[in-house]
C-alpha cells in the first residue's frame, strides 16, 4: 500500500521547520496547490492536532486528514536533521513526519488502512532507535521505508 | 454573510463532521494507535454545533439540506474539477457556473458543489 503512495516528488529531505505550524506549511507547501487550497488544508491539519498531537513519540508524526482541496489520497514525507517541537507524546523532536490526505469520500476505507500502514512502518523504525536523518536521495528515503514495511 | 462566505463556512463544517466522525471511528484508534481524548472531542462537537446554529440561522434552506446530503452521502458539499461533480462524477451542464448570489447544486445528485481556484 505504502509504496503506492511513496512518490520522489512529495519528500523533504531536509526541513527547515522549527514549529509545529511551520512543519505542516512546508509539508503542505510541497503539493502542487493554489495558497487558497493550501491554507484550507494547513487549518484542516491543525484543526486535527488541537484534539491531541499527532506526534507519536520516538521522533516520527503522522499529521493526517480528509480534505476537500485533493483529489486522491495523498503522503508527504518530510525529514528533520535537526528536529522538531511538535509536541509529541513523549516530548522529544520529531524527525520523520508522515502527512496524509485523504478526501472527503475516500472510498473502500483506502484512508484507514494507509494511515495503518504508516504507524506499523513508525513502530517499526521506531523500535530500531535513532531514525536515520541523513539521506542523499528521496529514492532513500523511500527504500528505508518500504524496508520496514512488514506487511 | 455572502453565499461565498457561507460556503466558505459550510465546508469548515464538513472538515469538523469528517474530523469527528474519524476520530470517533473505533477502527481509528486500533489502526493508528492514536487516542483521543474524550473531553477534546467534546468541545470539538461544541464548536461544530456553535457554527452550525449559526449558518441555520444564516440560510435554513442551504443547512438543512446540507444536513440531508450528509444522511444520504456521508458529505453535503464537494468541489468541482474540470467541470464535473466529484460526488456523482456527472459532467455539469454549461448553464452551472459558480456565483456569488446563489448557492449551486449538482443537477444530477442535488450536492452543493464549490469552486475552488
Amino acid at each position: 500500500m505504502l509504496r503506492e503512495l511513496l512518490r520522489e516528488d512529495r519528500i523533504i529531505l531536509d526541513m527547515k521547520a522549527k514549529t509545529k505550524e511551520e512543519a505542516l506549511r512546508e509539508l503542505v507547501d510541497v503539493l502542487d496547490l493554489s495558497d487558497d487550497k493550501k491554507e484550507i488544508l494547513f487549518k484542516s491539519l491543525m484543526q486535527r492536532e488541537v484534539l491531541g498531537s499527532t506526534g507519536i513519540g520516538k521522533g516520527i508524526a503522522i499529521p493526517h486528514s480528509r480534505s476537500i482541496v485533493v483529489d486522491n489520497i495523498t503522503l508527504v514525507v518530510g525529514v528533520s536533521r535537526e528536529g522538531v517541537d511538535f509536541e509529541s507524546l513523549d516530548g522529544k523532536p520529531v524527525h520523520l513526519f508522515f502527512m496524509l490526505i485523504a478526501t472527503p469520500n475516500d472510498p473502500s476505507m483506502k484512508y484507514l488502512t494507509a494511515l495503518g500502514a504508516i504507524a506499523r512502518v513508525s513502530r517499526s523504525i521506531a523500535h530500531e532507535g535513532e531514525i536515520k536523518t541523513d539521506f542523499s536521495s528521496p529514492r532513500e528515503l523511500i527504500d528505508y521505508i518500504l524496508a520496514h514495511d512488514h506487511e | 454573510m455572502s453565499k461565498r462566505e457561507y460556503l466558505r463556512k459550510l465546508y469548515l463544517l464538513q472538515d469538523l463532521d469528517l474530523l469527528i466522525q474519524q476520530v470517533k471511528d473505533p477502527e481509528y484508534e486500533a489502526k493508528t494507535g492514536l487516542k483521543v481524548d474524550e473531553e477534546r472531542i467534546r468541545d470539538l462537537e461544541n464548536r461544530r454545533n456553535e457554527l452550525a446554529r449559526e449558518l441555520l440561522k444564516a440560510d435554513p434552506v442551504t443547512y438543512q439540506k446540507y444536513e440531508m446530503l450528509k444522511r444520504r452521502y456521508g458529505r453535503g458539499i464537494t468541489r468541482v474539477v474540470n467541470h464535473m461533480c466529484t460526488n456523482c462524477f456527472a459532467a455539469l451542464p454549461a448553464s452551472v457556473i459558480p456565483r456569488d448570489d446563489e448557492i449551486i447544486t449538482c443537477p444530477n445528485c442535488g450536492i452543493i458543489l464549490i469552486w475552488l481556484e
